[in-house]
């Protein structure tokens, strides 16, 4: 092998010095109205000889070295208007050319990275995927990601569950049914199997995109109604500092019986973060704090929040990028109101006792990325997620509460490559450890392997057909393991250039949590068992959808069928003499809906813009014959935003429908007026001015009213949602 | 204009003066405090899983499950308290009107809740009868005291 590298790097050697390079062409590609780098856009160089071709880096850097005489350079990066650009506009001196790619606002691309493991346009890809870019998360910061879903078509979150097209009712933040992914990698706690949005760096997201129906194909466990992927940003050229700053009340309840002396109801929290490269490296940093007095008694927070990214291109082809993320946070025990004649007073009676809750997150991530060749991609990505909760001592001095600690240790590579020119083919392998460390949950760990495919094939064109298929080995402890292989296929045609159709058929699965499985304890006077037979969920989601964009508008719409078996629930055991509470595979259900969203940009600059999505599901309980759990029938989101001459002015609104199910034998017999319930309407809005905006240090100052309506409602039993509120948000950038 | 239209039909749809849930009528509840003494020491706390001060409307001291079955119906779980815990006051508001029997401190000694319930304390007269509270709407209950003595436990059942 030794002697082979030799051999290749002599005849490297050999071809260089016989082969004397006429041109150097370097640049860096970046957008053109924010200055971020562009990645894996792709660069062909024209020259006497033929067509290379290169992605650019993460950086947005590429270069060639040419022994040809070159003509051209054209730059092509979904979204974003074609590029050409002749040869001798580049330097001699080999200075990378900056370049800047416009918008192509005519077609309203938008690209994902999810759907298939790859970075396509939207409309290529045979699923629905939403998105969600950078000001429209930071316009609601100051409430965390779960607000920023909430506003997705299709999408509803219930504490820290989030359902998509009814896939997830509410199970105590217990196994999340939407696999979280951070930067591509899986962002759910090890124990819980929940999502933890207090951790995501918000500050830091450029992107989220939400993919519906299963995606076990592509991502294992837990993909049984979608996956979200939460992309963080890349340092940017240059050297920018960045500080955001929110600082509000929520106003008092309508209604003098539920006015809580005493209580602060204000929050503020502050974000400060550096972006930098230099050569091959880039890096960012940031920090920040949140402090909350909560509008509820008992509920508030503290939180202090760190992120850091760095990247290094290890040479033209290849580059590393490293993450971390730390959250500390300590928060109040609140679980459910008093009554409705008291919802901002936690409750003291019977199994609501809880102690002030210390949490800390952590992550820390790894990637590598190389092209081999020009056309073959590969990386390899590690990541670690660190939860650890402890509970306030019952008495004074004495040892902590319920407490667990978990780390999930997840690896992946895969590697895309073109086959043919008309066959392009992602695989890879995961693999994943987990570790629990609990008094609710004792000792456990689990292993998760698997192996994916997928081919992306274009017989003809405006066709793509799209097939794969996973195999996944779950274990936990010396238990029987459990093997699910998940399918996948999917048909985009495009019909017009503005007009695509799209059908796809995905498997989905979710195995149990180490928290379904093994609690053993006694929880507020309740005792709850583990069962070691828990199976994992299943379920299995077609669609059929159809996207039109045209120059001022955009309309997506799909109806969808999905089955479910096996889903698991916390059931009330009382037929064996001592009753107690286990998790059971207990529900058969389907659910079929429709999904219609438009997006109107009145105006060519896109300074306007108005989106509309209707949902409707029909979430229908096979084994009772009732209507699942939790999960509403309508869902109805908008969203408007406008700006002009340094102003901006943008609203939310949300309807979602009452339940029409409940859980009766757990939550509602002891929570008072647990039943209570309403349809939600929720109406955000936002009114800011940029001061300096044509500088090169401008200040956006925005005031928000969140719920402006004061409309009072709640997600889940006994916890009344957040009141009005107004804030008053800095943000600048320099 | 544009923005303008969207909050209208937003407001539109919203419902108008719609505000959601609201409190239950006052005329509809009543309220009920006082203060629980304890009056003996406490037992290992193995064996106090919880403990609640209850009001309740089935006869003394509790029929198997009603703890459980009859939450927030027949049985009014009104504060919890901590082991330990020194004399506590209490306060509760939102009691639906009806009769109930006696008020009491109920503890869990064991895992099994619908069978390992006992009575520990009851607000009870001069004459160690239970105390009946026939409340109406509206009604506010004051010095509504609970002794609890874990070393002599009420004679059961107990009646007024």
């Amino acid at each position: 092998m030794r002697y082979f590298r030799c051999a290749l790097i002599a005849i490297a050697m050999f071809l260089f010095a016989s082969s004397p390079i006429l041109a150097q062409i370097r640049g860096v590609v970046t957008d053109a109205t924010d200055n971020t780098p562009i990645a894996g856009a792709r660069v062909t160089l024209r020259s006497a000889d033929g067509n290379t071709s290169r992605q650019t880096h993460a950086n947005g850097e590429f270069s060639f070295e040419t022994t040809n005489q070159p003509k051209d350079v054209t730059l092509h990066a979904y979204g974003y208007r074609d590029t050409i650009i002749a040869a001798d506009q580049f330097t001699t001196s080999g200075e990378p050319l900056p370049i800047k790619l416009e918008l192509n606002i005519a077609l309203h691309f938008d690209v994902t990275v999810t759907a298939q493991k790859k970075l396509e346009a939207i409309q290529d890809v045979p699923v629905s995927v939403s998105t969600v870019r950078a000001p429209e998360i930071e316009s609601r910061a100051p409430s965390g990601l779960d607000n920023v879903l909430r506003y997705i078509p299709g999408v509803s979150v219930t504490e820290s569950e989030v359902n998509i097209r009814g896939s997830s009712g509410y199970a105590r933040s217990i196994g999340s049914r939407v696999l979280l992914l951070m930067d591509g990698m899986p962002f759910l706690s090890a124990d819980n199997g929940d999502v933890k949005f207090d951790a995501l760096p918000l500050f830091d997201v450029e992107r989220v995109e939400v993919v519906k129906g299963a995606g076990s194909a592509l991502y294992g466990s837990s993909a049984l109604g979608g996956v979200i992927n939460v992309i963080t940003r890349r340092p940017a050229s240059g050297t920018h500092v960045a500080i955001m700053s929110t600082a509000g009340e929520y106003d008092q309840p309508s209604y003098d019986s539920w006015r809580v002396p005493g209580l602060g109801r204000r929050f503020l929290d502050g974000d400060i973060g550096v972006s930098s490269s230099a050569g091959d490296n880039a890096a960012l940093l940031s920090a920040g704090f949140k402090r909350n007095e909560g509008y509820r008694l008992g509920d508030d927070y503290y939180r202090l929040h760190a992120f850091g990214k760095f990247t290094h291109r290890l040479n033209e082809s290849s580059s590393l990028t490293f993450s971390g993320l730390v959250a500390n946070e300590d928060h109040g025990g609140w679980l459910y109101w008093k009554s409705l004649a008291q919802p901002l007073e936690p409750s003291d009676s019977l199994s609501a006792i809880n102690g002030r809750i210390h949490s800390l997150k952590a992550n820390a991530f790894g990637k590598y990325t190389a092209t081999i060749g020009n056309e073959i991609l590969a990386d390899v990505n590690v990541n670690l997620i660190h939860t650890k909760f402890t509970t306030d001592p019952t008495l004074p001095g004495g040892p902590d509460g319920n407490h667990s600690t978990a780390d999930a240790l997840n690896f992946e590579t895969d590697i895309s490559l073109p086959l043919t020119v008309a066959w392009y083919l992602t695989s890879g392998v995961t693999a994943s450890y987990q570790t629990v460390a609990s008094d609710l949950f004792q000792n456990h760990h689990g292993v998760l392997l698997g192996l994916f495919t997928q081919s992306e094939i274009k017989p003809i064109d405006f066709l793509t057909i799209t097939a794969g298929a996973r195999v996944d080995h779950i274990q936990y402890d010396q238990l029987t393991s459990d093997g699910q292989i998940s399918p996948k296929l999917g048909i985009s045609y495009q019909l017009t250039p503005e007009w695509t159709l799209r059908t796809s058929y995905g498997y989905g699965f979710r195995a149990p949590t180490i928290g379904e499985r093994f609690t053993s304890s006694v929880i507020s006077g309740f005792t709850v068992r583990p069962n070691l037979d828990l199976k994992s969920e299943r379920s299995n989601s077609w669609e059929f959808g159809s996207d039109v964009s045209m120059e001022h508008w955009k309309l997506d719409a799909a109806v969808f069928y999905s089955t479910f078996d096996q889903l698991i629930e916390p059931t009330f055991v009382s037929s064996q003499g001592s009753p107690f509470v286990q998790f059971e595979n207990v529900t058969k259900a389907e659910i079929f809906g429709h999904e219609e969203e438009i997006e109107y940009y009145p105006f060519a600059d896109q300074s306007t813009m108005f989106r509309l999505g209707y949902t409707y599901v029909y979430p229908h309980d096979l084994t009772s014959g009732e209507i699942l759990k939790f999960r509403p029938r309508h869902l109805l989101q908008a969203h408007a935003e406008t700006g002009f001459h340094g102003f901006s002015i943008g609203s939310d609104f949300r309807y979602i429908s009452s339940y029409e199910t409940y859980d009766t034998t757990l939550a509602i017999q002891f929570v008072k007026d647990g039943d209570q319930r309403v349809p939600i309407y929720v109406l955000d809005a936002r009114v800011g001015y940029t001061f300096n905006a044509s500088e090169g240090w401008p200040v956006e100052l925005t005031f928000q009213i969140s719920n402006l309506l004061n409309y009072y409602y709640v997600e889940i039993v006994g916890n009344m949602a957040p009141t009005r509120s107004f804030s008053l948000q800095l943000q600048t950038h320099f | 204009m544009f923005f303008v239209v969207f909050t209208s039909a937003s407001l539109l749809s919203a419902g108008g003066c719609n505000k959601g849930l609201e409190p239950p009528p006052a005329s509809q509840v009543a309220s009920i405090s006082g203060r629980v003494h304890f009056v003996s020491p406490w037992p290992a706390k193995a064996s106090v899983h919880v403990l609640e001060l209850v009001l309740v409307q089935p006869a003394a001291p509790f029929a198997d499950s009603t703890l459980i079955k009859g939450l927030n119906t027949t049985v009014i779980p009104l504060a919890s308290l901590n082991y330990l815990s020194g004399d506590t006051n209490y306060s509760y508001s939102g009691i639906k009107p009806g009769t109930y029997n006696y008020l009491g401190v109920a503890q869990l000694f064991d895992t099994n809740v619908y069978r390992d319930w006992r009575v520990v304390g009851f607000s009870h007269d001069a004459r160690d009868s239970a105390i009946g509270y026939t409340i109406h709407a509206g009604d506010a209950i004051t010095n509504a005291d609970v002794y609890v003595n874990f070393d002599s436990l009420p004679r059961s059942p107990f009646t007024k």
